[in-house]
């Protein structure tokens, strides 16, 4: 027995020296590594949540890349916080004032851009008009997996009469042909797309590119970061860092530990959810600088006309006013969101605030209801002559934690006005793949869309815009909305090179888009990105033109 | 399985989009290949494979599937092997020793570890060690992979500490009570006695004779644990933002990225085999009467 506890003492000193030896070993590499240096002013790290796709700009499909790009990329004209259009690459921005949009015999149209003098690709090259003719013609090339060509199909031919004009004739007028074309540096991305154009989309500049803007891909480590650094070649205004860096974690609440320990000096706008952030401003509200900045991403209700309840006009308008969207905004978003009046945004040109409101009115709600013909039941419940229930599906994207609440306290809000609603959630593959895609909707649904500066309601409002088996599905009017007068406006828009007639018409659309109302409109998004307290020019643009736009800018203010 | 997947992201981009039309997306998926029926895709794909040695592109990253797999394997392994090893080099000295003094008061707190560390979330574990060690004391990096910038094996292995000891955790919870209960029963059996009754002493008794015994069921449970050494941990590997094959496996079934999916779990099937294989082998090392041959005659 004496030697079995011996034998056990001598087991446990070495069963025990093997854990202590385990730790000790942890704790040497933990203090003894040789130390990160303290915060480097010369750089900035970003953490962002999604990593981007590729950094070829034909093929890109993500946010994040989108983001990127205006590091190591820079276009004819770009926009800046306040949605001004900046003319980067060109001399000026064509106008018909200016005499460089030009209508031309047989309802076409040309465009004359004057490329700025010394411009230079981050090898050196010279930027011609060669590169953007050459990339116009890769964009129309049926081989390569270019996502929409809206733009380039308008186009009849493009030409460069010298080393810094280039000539664009339109097949008919368009509306925003002065946004400018992209190029890629035909020097280098020509014999690649020469030696195999259908393996093109397999070539090294997806992940090794070479543009021209103020900063130029250094290292990209799959799945874990991308380091730019400044690049030497750019024309404008030397950047204050040296790189930067995006870090990618996609677990938002290790983007706030990131933060909270100095591995990451700004979150970006693709990083922390609107009330993930508001929680994290209550707790480290002192340490850090937010940003806030109402988005153009349009979170709204579509309601399928073609239901015997919903095509009602008033049972539409009554579902509005019974919906305390105010307090949805004030108690779910702290008042950070917008409740949204029209489809538009008060910040596009062609907003209109003097559409009808539906401010929070139970009562109004009530009334319309009864003149539809649904009345109380002593079960609380609405019903027609028939005795059918007024009883709704409303869908949405599963695990979307925001749209869950939204859901439920509009469900509490109809009930109060006698409209039973029914919550069908699906994952969001399904709900925009399938159930969106093909209007397989019964009658609500519960999503966002995102509009830019100069959206216009063409595909989203126009009768042949509505998805059937008989177009192919195309288009995205899913509400099925048939407004004669609306139509005529919204495939005028984008035709009418007058910014002023525009507006007029756009705005005209509204008031009979808001009086009929075939999606509900909920409020439009906040975006937000939180950042060191001393980062300067840190301008969200709440649109799609991303953070990095004005990336040469940023620097640390107070830190040396 | 992948194909019929509902939510082509190719059809998506319809949805995302409104300057995106219908012959777009038919474009898009002539070019793609995704036009042709699931089996005509797939026999091309094998076709691919034997013939041309090609394994694909990632429809996502644009990029050959082997460019993107190579960079995620070694990450995951280095991962996955540093979390291995500490689990056996922790949890099979605490089992023995649990089971040699059982029912001591020491095995009844090794014993509540052990659940503890079996039944903690990984997500909570990995968010809690990140929050003291990397926000708190400042000692440890929250996430990645190495400092960016620097090339440093010291600075790497401390970017691997917290997820190594999250993933830890869980697996030497269990393999403790496998490694003390597999020990239990054997210590108990009559042949032990009369190897004490022989005189034997008892490092030889308990490290010849029961171990070799105790270890043929933790064979069986690491050797299943193998393919995890590649296939990587979701969860862990989110939270500490670690570039391994458990985000690329899912990222690309969730995006439809078949090349990529099939490629990584092609990877699995043929680990999970050889692991089996290599079980087999050890089972035959760690106890004769397996072994093949003259001698188990």
């Amino acid at each position: 027995m004496a030697k079995k506890q011996r034998a056990g003492l001598n087991h446990s000193q070495w069963l025990g020296a093997i854990v202590i030896g385990i730790l000790i070993v942890v704790l040497i590499v933990t203090f003894t590594s040789k130390k990160a240096s303290k915060k480097d002013t010369k750089q900035i790290v970003i953490g962002i949540t999604q990593e981007p796709d590729t950094l070829d700009p034909l093929f890109q499909e993500m946010a994040a890349s989108t983001e990127l790009y205006a590091l190591y990329f820079e276009d004819m004209v770009e926009r800046n916080e306040n949605w001004d259009l900046m003319p980067r690459l060109v001399t000026m921005i064509p106008s018909i004032e200016n005499g460089l949009i030009k209508k031309l015999p047989q309802n076409k149209m040309q465009v004359t851009w004057h490329l700025k003098e010394g411009l230079k690709w981050a090898d050196g090259t010279p930027i011609t008009p060669q590169d953007f003719i050459f990339t116009h013609e890769m964009i129309m090339d049926d081989r390569l997996p270019i996502i929409s060509r809206d733009l380039d199909r308008r186009i009849e031919k493009m030409q460069a009469p010298n080393d810094h004009t280039l000539i664009v004739t339109w097949k008919e007028p368009y509306a925003y042909a002065n946004l400018g074309h992209g190029a890629l540096p035909k020097h280098i991305v020509e014999p690649e797309y020469k030696k195999n154009p259908e393996k093109y989309k397999e070539s090294f500049f997806n992940s090794k590119p070479l543009g021209n803007g103020p900063y130029q891909l250094e290292e990209w480590v799959s799945g874990s970061h991308l380091v730019f650094k400044r690049n030497e070649n750019w024309g404008g205004d030397k950047p204050n860092f040296e790189k930067v860096i995006y870090k990618i974690i996609p677990n938002t609440n290790a983007l706030e530990s990131n933060l909270l320990s100095g591995t990451i000096d700004a979150i970006s706008p693709l990083g922390l959810p609107l009330d993930q952030a508001l929680d994290f401003e209550r707790r480290h509200g002192t340490k850090f600088a937010f940003h806030y900045r109402p988005s153009m991403t349009w979170e709204h209700i579509d309601c399928n006309l073609e239901d015997p309840i919903l095509k009602d006009k008033r049972v539409r308008q009554a579902l509005l006013y019974s919906a305390n969207r105010q307090q949805i905004v004030d108690v779910l978003f702290q008042g950070k969101q917008q409740v949204a009046d029209t489809w538009l945004p008060p910040k596009h040109y062609g907003y209109n605030p003097k559409v009808a409101h539906y401010n929070y009115d139970p009562d109004k709600a009530k009334k319309l209801l009864e003149e539809a013909g649904w009345v109380l039941s002593p079960s609380g419940v609405r019903v027609n002559k028939r005795g059918d229930k007024l009883h709704l599906t409303l869908m949405s994207t599963a695990g979307n934690k925001t749209r869950e609440q939204v859901e439920q306290v509009l469900q509490s809000d109809w009930s109060k006005i006698g409209i039973e609603l029914e919550i069908i959630n699906q994952p969001p593959k399904v709900f925009f793949g399938e159930t969106m895609r093909h209007r397989k909707y019964k009658q609500m649904a519960l999503y966002a869309w995102v509009v830019g500066p100069v959206s216009d309601g063409e595909g989203l409002w126009t009768k042949e815009n509505i998805p059937s088996e008989k177009n192919n599905w195309n288009g995205q009017n899913y509400p099925g909305w048939v407004n004669e007068q609306a139509n005529k406006i919204d495939h005028t828009v984008p035709v009418t090179l007058e910014e002023s007639i525009r507006k007029d018409l756009l705005q005209q659309q509204q008031v009979l888009w808001a009086d009929e109302v075939p999606a509900l409109p909920m409020f439009f998004r906040t975006d937000v990105s939180v950042t060191h307290k001393d980062l300067a020019n840190w301008k969200m643009t709440g649109t799609t033109t991303p953070i990095t736009w004005n990336s040469e800018q940023w620097r640390f203010s107070l830190l040396k | 399985m992948l194909g019929l997947m509902p939510g082509d992201p190719v059809e998506l981009l319809i949805t995302a989009n409104p300057k995106i039309k219908a012959e777009d997306i038919a474009r898009l998926k002539k070019v793609y290949g995704l036009d042709k029926p699931i089996y005509v895709r797939y026999f091309k794909w094998l076709k691919q494979v034997v013939v041309e040695h090609d394994l694909g592109f990632s429809r996502t990253y644009k990029k050959p599937t082997v460019e993107i797999i190579e960079g995620r394997v070694k990450n995951t392994f280095f991962l996955m092997l540093g979390a291995f090893l500490m689990s056996i080099l922790i949890a099979v000295p605490i089992g023995i020793y649990s089971a040699i003094n059982h029912y001591s008061k020491l095995d009844f707190i090794i014993s509540i570890l052990a659940f503890i560390g079996i039944s903690v979330p990984s997500f909570w574990l990995g968010l809690m060690l990140i929050a003291v060690f990397s926000e708190k004391l400042g000692f440890l990096p929250a996430g990645g992979i190495q400092t960016i910038g620097m090339d440093d094996i010291g600075d790497k292995l401390k970017y691997m500490i917290l997820p190594i000891t999250s993933l830890s955790v869980q697996q030497i919870g269990s393999l403790v009570r496998y490694v003390r209960s597999s020990m239990l029963e054997v210590i108990q059996q009559d042949y032990l006695r009369t190897a004490r009754a022989k005189g034997l002493d008892e490092d030889t008794i308990l490290y010849k004779h029961a171990l070799r015994n105790a270890l043929i069921p933790v064979i069986t449970i690491l050797a299943l644990s193998l393919p995890g050494l590649v296939s990587g941990a979701v969860i862990t590997e989110t939270i500490f933002a670690w570039p391994g094959m458990g985000r690329l496996l899912l990222d690309s079934v969730l995006s439809n990225d078949y090349y990529v999916a099939m490629l990584a779990l092609l990877f699995l099937a043929v680990l999970t085999m050889a692991s089996n294989f290599v079980a087999d082998i050890l089972y035959a090392i760690v106890d004769p009467r397996i072994r093949m041959g003259r001698n188990a005659k």
